[in-house]
């Protein structure tokens, strides 16, 4: 099974999409925003889950 | 009389008995706006001629003897993210300057249809995100009222309305509310139409609004459910069990706060409450991180067209938020998902045997400077799960500021949660007016 990455491989992932979409100037600009996302996603990543966790239903929608 | 100080419920009864008119008291409330929001800022417009014109067909109707109900002539400001008809819609973006929607969003309809008289639009951040508004907090100008309703809050809270709506991503209703001393309601997810009001994410956004007294909030519920939610008088038995939650919020929270907080606690404790320390779900520890990629993700679908073509006119901010959310993979945003699942279950669970579970409504009072809105982390968990929650003023801080505490129930008990949050109303008995805007 592959393993989960870690926080800096996801934001070099990250960066390097912003890069590729917007320019190194622009994506610079935005490197706080990409490792709150990379932070985000690592946290959420590592998180254990069971098969029966489905995607929420918000309770207005019931 | 000062009429600008009188609650929904007493000028409701006042125009049902004839001793005020709809017109006097939107009269009232200009004439505050007039003097008060060159230093307030609550603002982007003031509809004098609409409301005037609402005020005097109202006014004709009550000489008639015709009674709407509870709203019947109140004064309501809106947050310019709700789309009003003819009325100029900017969602606090100068992408939408010129925008003038061709209709009423369903809640703007449902308060014309209950007699209440929309006054004008309120300042919001930017589409109701965190790039700040120019509103400053009536209880010291050179604080934040919060956000993103910055202007709903500020408008209440020095009485230039009774009532104003704002809407929730994360913390925006409750946290400003807290900052500017008044109660703010954030009922369950989707039980209030969103119809017609600018997105931020789908999936997180609320209707909400603030008023001046939980009994106002109760008759504000009242309307907007078909006047399905029964008097509050009272409806609790006895003092409410209630749940404290400590960890993240103890640990999170400025000392001031922390220590204003347990002062209410305690006050609440010696009026009879049974006060339950609670521990936290495990799934908390990820609720921040999951509520911040369900919301850039949405965020970036939102905004995915605008923000091709109008790049330049997001603030840094939102612009951060959108395309931080463009890089969110799909499968991060469905496993957020799940864990907001999970969550959901988890608070059920905790609130099992308990009125509410209690924390302070934000980490800081209202933050010195008007360049950030506050932070909206003791918030945005409930706004995660969809549960009502609602604000009450609490006490204030040495410099004058005001503090609130945040009361959550189960998805659909606003009434239970009203009630509850009368009986704390009245216990701490904090109903507050900011000195300079009496």
């Amino acid at each position: 099974m592959e393993p989960t990455p870690s926080k800096e491989e996801i934001f070099v992932r990250l960066f390097e999409e912003a890069k590729k979409r917007w320019g190194n100037e622009v994506a610079q600009k935005l490197k706080s925003d990409i490792e709150r996302a990379s932070e985000a996603i690592w946290q959420v990543e590592k998180f254990k889950l069971e098969s029966e966790n489905e995607p929420s239903r918000p309770p207005g929608r019931v | 009389m000062n009429n600008h100080r009188l609650s929904i419920a007493k000028a409701s009864e006042g125009i049902r008995q004839r001793e005020i008119t709809p017109s006097e008291l939107l009269e009232s409330h200009l004439k505050r706006i007039e003097r008060n929001e060159h230093d307030i800022r609550a603002w982007v417009t003031v509809d004098k001629d609409g409301a005037r014109d609402a005020a005097a067909k109202l006014t004709e109707e009550s000489k008639q003897g015709q009674f709407r109900g509870p709203l019947h002539g109140m004064p309501v400001g809106v947050k310019d993210i709700y789309y009003t008809a003819g009325l100029r819609t900017k969602m606090g973006s100068p992408i939408y300057s010129d925008f003038i929607p061709e209709k009423d969003s369903a809640v703007i309809s449902a308060l014309r249809d209950a007699g209440a008289i929309i006054i004008g639009k309120t300042e919001t951040t930017d589409f109701a995100y965190t790039d700040p508004a120019p509103t400053r907090n009536p209880w010291n100008l050179q604080h934040t009222p919060g956000g993103s309703s910055s202007g709903s809050a500020a408008a209440v809270a020095s009485g230039m309305c009774p009532l104003a709506f704002g809407s929730q991503t994360g913390g925006s209703v409750i946290r400003p509310a807290a900052f500017c001393g008044v109660v703010g309601m954030k009922p369950t997810y989707d039980l209030i139409s969103r119809d017609g009001v600018y997105p931020l994410a789908w999936s997180l956004d609320h209707v909400g609004f603030f008023v001046r007294s939980v009994r106002d909030a109760s008759l504000v519920m009242g309307v907007l459910r078909g006047n399905e939610m029964p008097s509050l008088d009272n409806s609790l038995a006895e003092p409410p069990r209630i749940g404290v939650l400590r960890g993240f919020f103890q640990d999170y929270a400025d000392d001031v706060v922390w220590e204003g907080f347990m002062e209410s606690v305690d006050e609440l404790r010696e009026a009879g409450a049974q006060v339950v320390e609670t521990p936290l779900p495990d799934s908390f520890s990820v609720v921040h991180s999951a509520h911040r990629l369900i919301m850039s993700s949405e965020a970036a679908s939102v905004h995915q067209d605008n923000f091709r073509s109008r790049l330049g006119d997001y603030r840094r901010k939102l612009r951060g938020l959108v395309a931080s959310g463009l890089l969110v993979p799909a499968s991060a945003y469905l496993r957020a998902q799940r864990i907001r699942g999970r969550f959901i279950e988890e608070v059920r669970w905790t609130l099992k045997g308990l009125d509410c579970l209690i924390t302070p409504s934000a980490p800081t009072p209202a933050l010195l400077g008007l360049e950030s809105t506050g932070d909206a982390a003791f918030n945005s968990p409930w706004s995660l799960t969809g549960f009502p929650s609602v604000t009450v003023p609490s006490n204030l801080t040495k410099d004058g500021l005001p503090l609130g505490v945040q009361l959550v129930n189960l998805p659909y008990q606003e009434e239970a949660l009203l009630s509850t949050a009368l009986w704390c109303e009245e216990a701490l008995g904090s109903r507050l007016w900011p000195p300079d805007y009496p």
